[in-house]
């Protein structure tokens, strides 16, 4: 049956909608309907998958200084040994266990997302919601925002990693500032489109101020679809961080990141093929879980 | 449709000039003197000083800026300060090669994430629903490089049957070129091929549920009509404009991909001109890769308002 | 013209329509069964939720997924049509059934031009590109499309409602069918456009003698254009019969309260029309407001659009003033103007006799609350992530009620809607559109205002929760002597609960009387068409 609404006029009539009313009002209850929404992605096939991985992974990437303590630099003699009982990734150019260097690795792309995503997500939001508040500001953001949507990622990785030199500050940086558009612009479409809402009207009508009107009305029911950009933008990252560490411009050495190992892999690759074995699983792991919460996200706060 | 292009034009002129500005700025604001690294480590204070001004480095810096963007509209690209010859040569002899790989990369990412698309928009199976998003889940949790990666070790070193390293163009051996640029391209493409898919996907399976589709139904008109001529011809403009985005991805994906693959196009002037501060190359290649993603958008819209006649008409 | 005894074209047997659903199964349709003959045109009329859609996609066999046909027959000239094989009933489609829908904003492929989306009926039935094209342009003016040459090699977003529904029935005329169903094709049409369509679908019936499956929500139309009545409610059929007679004498319950409900164009007028006062609540003189005044481009200056273009009416206290006029003629932006959403160009409003403009901004806000606005869609005027007590405790904290006295007063605004206290903790989509509505209009309440403004209040809902809305508004008035501004494009409507009524075209009031004045003795040209194209139920007392 369609969702559909017909219009008489100005106005819109249901159509045969039976079947979705009568499922609502039983369940007509005052739930949280923000933590159903949520929650409720966690219960579909795809959404537990990827909060399994992510757990898996995070609970790895803490504990990794407490299972091996030493650190990831341990040298050894065996160098490029082959995936085994004793190195279940094998070992690198300097006889380094790949699996230690790996979670070492996954904790420096963590620590990485950790900072990056949430400071972009919340400056891109904020920037693109101006416009609820101030009409020319928010048409100057939007021009400066394009401009940096001009430059695709690892090309804007290039250019930050050329003034502040590379490592950690240009990863979270160039990611921060990468990722100001995608929110900037999702939270202006999502301004857009709540502003032809009725309750927001209503709102304004009763003579509540713009900036209540902004955060009570129209932020709550703008969040979904940033959230679930969010998660997607988690996987940009990851990549900015892999793309620019392989070709040089990321995390230098000794340590290591998913990118930077890929990038020794490469230059390995013929005649060490299982080198990458590690970074190559725990990077595809990592953007899955992620994707697969994003997608479970989408499903879910659409679904309504 | 003139008129159109006509009034896009401001906003175009305005994000090509503030890109030359930032493009001119941001070498700049690097650390490092070139004008040191050129004269070398051993250099007097007068020998940095006659290379500076040799490089016109001296000059403030806003006739630097109006100095090298004249020189731009005339063809004269500048000089690089580290190859030491002009920096048209450099580009020039690098330029096929990228833009071979972004080329069949853009046919591969097209076909694939078209494909894709309408697979996972026409499927009514539930498992082959769950196959195909199994798919593209797959894909995009993959970068571009990785699949380079992966490929080279399946095809290059499990099961040799291409070459995983080095180029050749196509015009000088097509044969043996295209051998040498299927593998880089279709990581490149597959890389990019996935969201391209989902939203065609989504955006088919949405206007599934519309009137017109029914409409057309009710004609008589057999599924494969109804999911060609109807439902895909109508979701087409929404994946123009993904594919059109993706573009610019492509090109900064083709400088990882080159790295992998060893090939030397422009990406790798890129890094070289990072690491040794050559504002001149930098300059140019990075207005070079706006003045892509410009273009791209613009022939989007383009091909979006060729699509999709309401988008022209109210234009 | 058919006899009685003529076979019919469609027998439809104990249908039943069950939707698997997570929640369990539903079933849409049961047990439904009904004759078309040819030249009948068989209304199916009910509310929403009463299976009338799914019945009609039932038998051209596009029930939508989760649903199935679980039972019955649909016989089309003697041949089941549930037992041949999907590419059989391809071909029937279109050619022998075939079926209009109601939106014309989305029936039409917006991509593809009109000519190739009328061909293409034909052209996958087997016939010649050059013959579906002349056919086409026979088509287009069969269905009343000028230019018909010119026309075809449009696209429909440059067509209005009515022409796109004209060229949604030319495509389904294409290979001469026996029964043509048409789902809801007026709902979404102004009036006079809505008497066009049904007129041409009686001169199609009286020139080709197809058989026709009307299905509507609007009693009104059954009277005017069907010959038979199938009622139906909750997924059966309540009762059956010629038009007249079911209009006139219906037989069950549900069809006798449906009846009772529904506004007639001859039901007594109201009779407790206020003594007129020297200051109205309201008044507008020369109101005018400009729409076009956002700057598209850096070079031109928009042409002003005078969406209101000099309007002058008041309402007294205790009083209802309808406004009434069709899609575009502004009174919806006249509406908003009132209450600050658009920025009047020209003219004064005065409330108390106090014009705005002379205000000071306090002044202004504190005089905006007495005139509030209620919404018109329900689905969409609450905010669906508070709950109802918290959309009612902003309005009530806007105008200064303290904290410890919100969840008390919103209680009260509750009771007077009457729902009870426990729905101010549920959220909206646990509401249905009638309760939704008495949400907003508490929320509008909520101030205690003078005034209320109400845009099409009522016309999302079903007739017989319309009735309880209306009454609910006629009661609120009687104890708060409050003035509304009431608007609608519903005659029916207009006519049972106003004191006074405002016709609107264009941007002006062409006339203004009482309701007794208007609706009996119009004098604008305009108010007369609206009035002779209003479907009317008398009609079946033929």
């Amino acid at each position: 049956m369609s969702d559909q609404r017909h219009q008489t006029g100005n106005v819109t009539v249901p159509s045969t909608n039976t079947l979705r009313t009568i499922e609502r009002r039983e369940r007509g209850l005052a739930l949280n309907a923000t933590a159903k929404r949520y929650l409720g992605a966690l219960r579909t096939g795809r959404g537990l998958t990827g909060l399994i991985f992510l757990l898996a992974l995070v609970a790895l990437a803490l504990l990794a200084p407490v299972l091996f303590p030493g650190g990831y630099d341990q040298q050894s003699a065996q160098s490029f040994a082959a995936p085994s009982a004793a190195h279940l990734f094998g070992t690198d150019e300097l006889g380094r266990d790949l699996l230690v260097r790996t979670l070492y690795g996954l904790r420096t792309d963590f620590s990485i997302i950790v900072v990056a995503v949430p400071i972009s997500m919340i400056l891109g939001t904020a920037l693109g919601l101006v416009g609820a508040l101030s009409r020319t500001a928010s048409a100057v953001i939007q021009r400066l925002l394009d401009i940096i949507l001009g430059f695709p990622g690892v090309i804007l990785g290039i250019c930050i990693v050329m003034i502040i030199g590379p490592g950690w500050l240009a990863l979270v940086t160039a990611i921060a500032i990468g990722g100001l558009p995608v929110f900037g612009r999702q939270a202006r479409a999502a301004l857009l489109e709540q502003n032809t809402r009725e309750y927001v009207t209503a709102a304004r009508t009763l003579g509540v101020d713009k900036k209540t009107v902004l955060v009570r009305h129209i932020l709550p029911n703008a969040i979904d679809p940033i959230l679930v950009n969010g998660a997607l933008f988690v996987v940009a990252a990851i990549f900015i961080e892999a793309g620019l560490s392989i070709i040089g411009l990321g995390i230098q050495p000794p340590e290591p990141s998913l990118g930077s190992l890929l990038n020794v892999g490469m230059r390995f690759i013929e005649s060490a093929p299982m080198y990458i074995l590690g970074p190559t699983l725990v990077l595809i792991l990592l953007s899955m879980a992620f994707s697969l919460l994003s997608d479970a996200l989408n499903d879910s706060v659409n679904r309504k | 449709m003139l008129r159109y292009l006509l009034s896009k034009l401001p906003s175009v002129l305005l994000v090509l000039v503030a890109t030359s500005i930032i493009a001119f700025v941001l070498p700049r604001l690097a650390p490092g003197d070139p004008a040191s690294t050129i004269a070398g480590p051993d250099a007097t204070p007068e020998q940095i000083g006659e290379v500076r001004a040799r490089l016109g480095l001296d000059q403030p810096a806003l006739a630097q800026y109006f100095t090298w963007l004249f020189g731009v509209f005339r063809g004269d690209l500048g000089m690089s300060y580290i190859f030491n010859r002009p920096v048209t040569e450099l580009i020039g002899a690098r330029i096929g090669s990228t833009v071979e790989l972004a080329l069949l990369a853009a046919i591969l990412l097209i076909i694939i994430g078209l494909g894709l698309g309408i697979l996972g928009g026409s499927v009514r199976s539930r498992g082959g629903r769950v196959a195909v998003d199994s798919v593209n889940t797959l894909l995009i949790a993959i970068p571009a490089f990785l699949v380079g990666l992966l490929l080279i070790v399946l095809l290059g070193v499990v099961w040799p049957v291409l070459p995983v390293s080095g180029e050749l163009s196509l015009f000088e051996n097509p044969s043996l070129g295209i051998q040498y640029l299927i593998l880089p391209a279709l990581a490149l493409g597959l890389s990019q091929a996935p969201s391209v898919a989902r939203l065609l996907q989504t955006t088919m399976l949405t206007t599934r549920g519309e009137d017109f589709v029914d409409l057309a139904v009710a004609k008589g008109a057999s599924p494969t009509r109804v999911t060609f001529r109807h439902v895909f011809r109508t979701s087409l403009g929404a994946s123009v404009v993904a594919i059109g985005l993706r573009i610019g991805d492509l090109f900064g994906g083709a400088v990882i991909v080159e790295a992998i693959f060893a090939r030397n196009g422009l990406g790798q002037l890129a890094v070289q001109a990072v690491n040794m501060r050559d504002y001149q190359l930098l300059q140019v290649l990075i207005m070079g890769v706006v003045l892509i993603a410009v273009i791209s958008q613009l022939l989007t819209e383009i091909a979006l308002s060729a699509l999709d006649p309401r988008v022209r008409l109210d234009a | 013209m058919s006899t009685v005894a003529e076979t019919p074209l469609l027998q439809v047997d104990d249908l039943q329509v069950t939707f698997q659903l997570p929640a369990g199964p539903l079933t849409a349709v049961d047990g439904v069964s009904f004759d078309v003959r040819p030249g009948q045109i068989l209304g199916i009329v009910g509310e929403s939720g009463s299976g009338k859609s799914v019945t009609s996609r039932a038998i051209m066999r596009m029930v939508r997924r989760p649903g199935e046909i679980t039972r019955g027959r649909i016989r089309f000239r003697g041949d089941d049509l549930l037992r041949i094989s999907e590419r059989e009933m391809q071909a029937v489609r279109g050619t022998k059934i075939a079926m209009i829908f109601q939106d014309p904003q989305s029936a039409l492929n917006p991509v593809l031009r009109v000519k190739e989306q009328v061909t293409e009926a034909m052209r996958i039935h087997g016939l010649a590109s050059k013959d579906a094209e002349r056919r086409t342009i026979e088509l287009l003016t069969q269905v009343g499309i000028p230019n018909p040459e010119e026309a075809a090699e449009k696209y429909p977003h440059q067509f209005s409602g009515g022409m796109r529904q004209r060229v949604v029935i030319a495509i389904a005329l294409a290979n001469n069918p026996d029964v043509l169903i048409a789902d809801e094709p007026t709902t979404a049409l102004d009036v006079t456009v809505q008497a066009q369509i049904l007129k041409l679908i009686r001169d199609l019936r009286d020139e080709l003698g197809i058989g026709v499956i009307f299905i509507t929500h609007d009693m009104g139309v059954v009277a005017e254009l069907c010959d038979d009545v199938v009622v139906m409610y909750h997924g059966s059929v309540v009762e059956r019969g010629p038009v007249r007679q079911v209009l006139t004498a219906p037989r069950e319950k549900y069809t006798i309260d449906l009846m009772a409900a529904i506004p007639k164009m001859d039901s007594p007028l109201r009779e407790d029309a206020p003594r007129p006062q020297h200051t109205p609540v309201l008044e507008i003189r020369d109101l005018r407001t400009d729409l076009n005044t956002q700057r598209k481009s850096l070079f031109r200056k928009p042409t002003p659009f005078f969406a209101v273009n000099g309007v002058s009416l008041h309402v007294d206290e205790g009083e209802t003033l309808a406004l009434v006029g069709e899609s575009g003629c502004g009174k919806s932006t006249l509406s908003r103007t009132v209450v600050g959403i658009n920025a009047p160009t020209e003219g004064e409003i005065l409330l108390d006799g106090r014009p705005i403009g002379e205000m000071t901004l306090r002044e202004q806000r504190r005089v905006a609350r007495s005139v509030q606005y209620v919404f018109q869609d329900p689905y969409s005027s609450l905010n669906p992530r508070r709950t109802a007590g918290q959309s009612l405790e902003e309005a009530l904290s806007i105008v200064g009620v303290p904290k410890r006295e919100l969840r008390r007063r919103s209680e009260e605004l509750m009771d007077r809607v009457s729902l009870p206290a426990e729905y101010l903790d549920r959220y909206p989509y646990a509401f249905s559109g009638g309760q939704r509505q008495r949400i907003g209009i508490a929320r509008a309440l909520a101030s205690d205002p003078r005034m209320l403004i109400l845009d099409e209040p009522v016309s999302a809902l079903d007739v017989s929760i319309q009735a309880q809305i209306l009454d609910l508004l006629t009661e609120l008035q009687r104890e708060s002597n409050l003035a509304y501004l009431f608007i609608s494009h519903d005659l029916a409507v207009v006519r049972e609960i106003s004191h006074r009524v405002a016709v609107m075209y264009k941007g002006q009031l062409v006339e203004q009387g009482t309701t007794a004045e208007v609706f009996g003795t119009p004098r604008a040209e305009y108010t007369k068409s609206l009035l002779a194209a209003t479907p009317k139920l008398d009609k079946a007392s033929r």
